[in-house]
């Protein structure tokens, strides 16, 4: 193995945000991954939205 | 222990609090304080204070209850009929008395009850309507919306217009704009940030920290604003530069905290290194942001620059605060989770292949500095070059998209009547009360409207006295004229607006109608003469006072007093800027070097602008009809936000280059290498910011699209012409001198230490020499033939291709510094001087500074990929190297 090819931590090997580090079933996973970056997601959506209403603000 | 690194082991430590604490703040401030300041910001705030226009404008709306501010004018047309066809005057007046029924309507003005024939045009086809409001800005601004409602049902074509209706309209422009920039800027934010951050984790908290900034800066806002006048303009600036350093100062930090992680020994000590490094950062570039700004709020003393920036201020204070706190709890509490829900794969740690790129591009150009300087000048002054043609315009209806009604409007009268009959230059004269009709008052006025008139711009003046001419009254009889003469009826009403017949009869207004824009130069200059020598001399030695009004004086006025002031408060800022950068940096000539740089790159974005905007370079592709003219809040809005960002880049990355070179003692390895360090993160950042302002050039508000087109400009010539070949050449040319500062001064200027305190050879613990377990080097494939180098306890030791090195090893993989090892408590540890090619242990690539690895007996050195090797070996151990 080069030194560009130095072995990674992945997703996998990386606790999970319920705490437990055993791994979840590949589709529980895949679900729970998947509402968290929607949740996320519309964080971002949300945040945007406040932050572009206030730059288009006019008074009145 | 350095204060920031202490500071991020207590959040580390309360992070939980210091979450719930935000929560408690930000929900406080965004459900009590933040929602309110929209109602208290105030739109306007174009007037000068004590200046003529005002004078002029209070006057009006005293004695005339028609200031330009207040009156919306109805044009009615009709192809067919004319004024003088009973279906066209019953028309109209029923309109009238429709919209005479509307709350905050004073007064009704038209043909038929003032038989003023300058409400009819020449065809006979349209005419207009005066409706003289009485509410607040913002009430008439509804009034607008109540009218047009009343007016639906009218056979002939009509548009309401005047400045209520152009500010109505802007802001249905504006919710229209709104709902584009979501459209656009919300998928391509979402892209460039999950592109730019890599996981949906930390893509969140930029825009966290974006909106957390600009709730506790409307909070602010709302505070000040039920104080004191403040724009609304404050608030949508805030927000702009609320989401830049949102964005800037979490790529700075996060990135920081992503390299520290898989090195240090725990989360709180990734959180205490990345505090120390780039917490210190957003701290100066923000504080600086905050200072500069300050002393434009108070400084400037005109409502809306001073409003813009105070938002950024604000804003900028807000972010450091958030970025200090919350930013570190929320690392503390993702951890190594920052890395969950990646869309983009990780990028290899070795082969850099930009970074290598960035490092190599400012290699080159410090090779041959001066022609790339010099080309790089030309470049930016060829931009800036237009600069010379700028002209201005104030809140007008062609800052809007031409569909508007109120535009339309415009339009249509500027045809019927010829251009400019709703925006005279207005001069009330003032005297006694009842001095109006005595004979000397009306000569000075009959003076005053002969010499106006006689001007080569004015088309036609409109006062008593020419009203008298015009129904035949002789000099004497209209010397003779008194109130009694006009009873109630269409006259006196016509005659109101110009005498205050119906009140103490002590002012008169002529209304000077120019052949010109009012916001054309030749308009502005009959202003000028105005007041510079008509007015004057008719009211030579009468006693009586006269102020020059109306729309295009109260604009010209603005104009000149922020033109004439902006250089000054500028130049205060700069200073102030240096002299914080001057303690940040402990240098003379690089705050010097960064101040110019910073307006540099805002002076070509005003040439550009002015070549897009004035010119109408490009205004097909960007969607406007150019007008010639940028809006006069441009200027300070585009310096507010392009000073702070570009101040946060060049803190950024100077402090790296800094970094390096206290590292190094090598200015063109510092350089090169603090360039590089830094490309990834700008770089990004930049392409965020380009995403979010450039959305803004879909707005169809002309100044909402100047601004974007202006930041975008600024943000793209500040990331490349001036960082990528400006930066490094200059410090080139300054070589060590970039370093220099008087010593007399540095007695003066207390130190703000920056960056790192990454153990400097002199300064690092004292270990004791007996503790430590004697070691040795080895040299390995393709390092010189060397006998071993024993680490003593207590010495640091060198390694690179410069023969001031402890060990010099002659390959081209290596740098001239390349690494060091020092004696720390935990052992010998290997600390990466940012190298061309990096330092692998067993093949592993190492943080550059300020990370750094322990050594372990039997641990493989490598100075670049093939470059030559060492093995690291404790002495007490007398195992064998591991074959090569």
């Amino acid at each position: 193995m080069g030194p560009g090819q130095a072995p990674l931590a992945t997703e996998d090997s990386l606790p999970s945000f319920d705490g437990s580090r055993g791994p979840l079933p590949r589709a529980r996973r895949l679900v729970a991954n998947l509402m968290l970056s929607l949740f996320l997601i519309i964080v971002m959506i949300a945040a945007l939205v406040l932050v572009l209403q206030n730059t288009f603000r006019v008074a009145g | 222990m350095d204060p920031f690194a202490r500071l991020g082991r207590t959040v580390f430590r309360y992070r939980w609090a210091m979450l719930a604490g935000w929560l408690v703040v930000l929900g406080a401030a965004g459900a009590f304080l933040a929602p309110k300041a929209p109602s208290v910001v105030k739109s306007g705030g174009f007037r000068v204070p004590a200046s003529d226009s005002i004078k002029a404008s209070e006057a009006l709306e005293r004695d005339f209850h028609g200031s330009s501010y207040s009156t919306a004018v109805v044009v009615f047309q009709s192809p067919n009929l004319t004024v003088h066809d009973a279906d066209f005057q019953t028309a109209v007046s029923d309109a009238s008395a429709r919209m005479r029924n509307v709350q905050h309507v004073r007064a009704v003005l038209d043909f038929t009850n003032t038989a003023n024939p300058a409400l009819v045009s020449k065809d006979g086809h349209s005419t207009f309507v005066i409706v003289d409001l009485n509410g607040t800005e913002s009430e008439d601004q509804v009034t607008v919306g109540e009218l047009r409602s009343q007016l639906r049902g009218t056979t002939l074509q009509h548009y309401i217009t005047g400045a209520p209706a152009v500010n109505y309209d802007i802001q249905l422009a504006s919710e229209d704009d709104l709902h584009r920039a979501e459209l656009v800027t919300i998928p391509l934010v979402l892209v460039l940030l999950l592109l730019v951050f890599r996981t949906v984790v930390a893509a969140v908290v930029p825009l966290l920290l974006g909106a957390s900034a600009v709730v506790l800066a409307n909070a602010g806002l709302y505070l000040i604003a039920s104080r004191t006048d403040v724009s609304v303009f404050s608030l949508n600036v805030a927000s702009m530069i609320g989401l830049g350093l949102g964005i800037d100062f979490s790529l700075i930090v996060l990135t920081r905290f992503r390299e520290e992680l898989p090195d240090a020994p725990s989360v709180e000590e990734a959180v205490a290194r990345t505090m120390q490094t780039a917490g210190r950062s957003i701290t100066y570039s923000g504080i600086t942001v905050f200072l500069g700004m300050l002393l434009l709020t108070l400084l400037i003393g005109l409502v809306v620059p001073a409003s813009v920036s105070m938002g950024v201020m604000l804003v900028a204070l807000a972010a450091v605060l958030v970025g200090l706190t919350l930013l570190p709890a929320l690392m503390a509490v993702f951890g190594k989770r920052i890395e969950l829900l990646r869309v983009i794969p990780r990028r290899r740690p070795r082969a850099d292949q930009r970074t290598v790129v960035w490092y190599r591009f400012s290699q080159l150009i410090m090779q041959r500095p001066w022609p790339w300087l010099l080309g790089a000048i030309a470049l930016l002054a060829v931009i800036a070059f237009p600069l010379h043609s700028l002209a201005t315009t104030g809140a007008d209806s062609r800052l809007l998209p031409s569909n508007l009604e109120s535009v339309v409007g415009v339009k249509k009268l500027d045809t019927a009547f010829g251009a400019n009959r709703l925006t005279p230059i207005q001069v009330v004269v003032k005297t006694t009360p009842n001095g109006v009709w005595t004979p000397e008052f009306l000569d000075a006025l009959a003076r005053l409207s002969q010499t106006a008139a006689a001007d080569s711009s004015v088309e036609d003046v409109q006062s008593l006295y020419t009203i008298s001419r015009d129904q035949g009254l002789t000099p004497d009889q209209y010397r003779q004229l008194t109130p009694a003469q006009y009873p109630a009826g269409p006259q006196r009403n016509a005659l109101s607006l110009l005498v205050d017949i119906d009140g103490s009869n002590d002012s008169a207004v002529l209304n000077v109608f120019s052949r010109y824009d009012q916001f054309d130069s030749r308009h502005q200059d009959t202003i000028y003469r105005l007041r510079g020598t008509i007015l004057p001399d008719a009211l030579k030695g009468t006693g009586y006072s006269g102020y020059v009004g109306g729309s295009g004086a109260g604009f010209l006025d603005f104009r000149d007093t922020e033109f004439s002031r902006f250089p000054v408060v500028v130049g205060a800022v700069l200073l102030m800027t240096f002299v914080i950068l001057m303690m940040f940096f402990q240098s003379l000539y690089l705050p010097l070097k960064a101040i110019l740089m910073n307006v540099a790159s805002i002076v070509a974005a005003y040439g550009a602008l002015v070549a897009i905007f004035v010119y109408g370079w490009g205004a097909r592709i960007l969607g406007f009809e150019p007008n010639g003219h940028l809006s006069v809040i441009t200027p300070p809005i585009l310096f507010a936000v392009l000073f702070g960002l570009s101040a946060d880049y060049e803190v950024f990355m100077l402090s790296r280059v800094k970094e390096i070179y206290h590292e190094t003692h090598d200015n063109a390895e510092a350089v090169a290498g603090g360039l590089a360090r830094t490309a990834g993160v700008i770089t990004a950042a930049a392409l965020l910011l380009l995403g979010v302002f450039g959305s803004f050039s879909v707005a169809g508000v002309q100044t909402v699209k100047e601004v974007g087109v202006g930041l975008a400009i600024g943000v793209v010539l500040d990331t490349t012409v001036v960082r990528i070949i400006m930066v490094p050449a200059t410090m080139r040319l300054l070589g060590d001198a970039n370093w220099w500062m008087p010593r007399w001064l540095k007695r003066f200027v207390p130190e703000l230490k920056e960056g790192p305190a990454a153990a400097e050879p002199g300064s690092s613990p004292a270990v004791p020499v007996a503790a430590m377990p004697l070691a040795r080097l080895r040299g390995m494939a393709g390092a010189a033939p060397q006998a071993p180098v024993e680490l003593l306890g207590g010495r640091s030791l060198r390694i690179g291709r410069d023969a001031a090195n402890d060990i010099q090893l002659l390959a081209p993989q290596v740098s001239r510094f390349h690494a060091r090892i020092d004696v720390t408590p935990g052992g010998h540890a290997l600390i990466d001087l940012n190298s061309r090619n990096g330092v692998f242990v067993n093949r592993l690539r190492i943080q550059a500074l300020p990370g750094s690895r322990l050594l372990e007996h039997g641990d493989r050195i490598q100075l670049g990929v093939g470059g030559p090797e060492l093995v690291y070996e404790q002495a007490a151990v007398s195992a064998p190297a591991p074959a090569g």
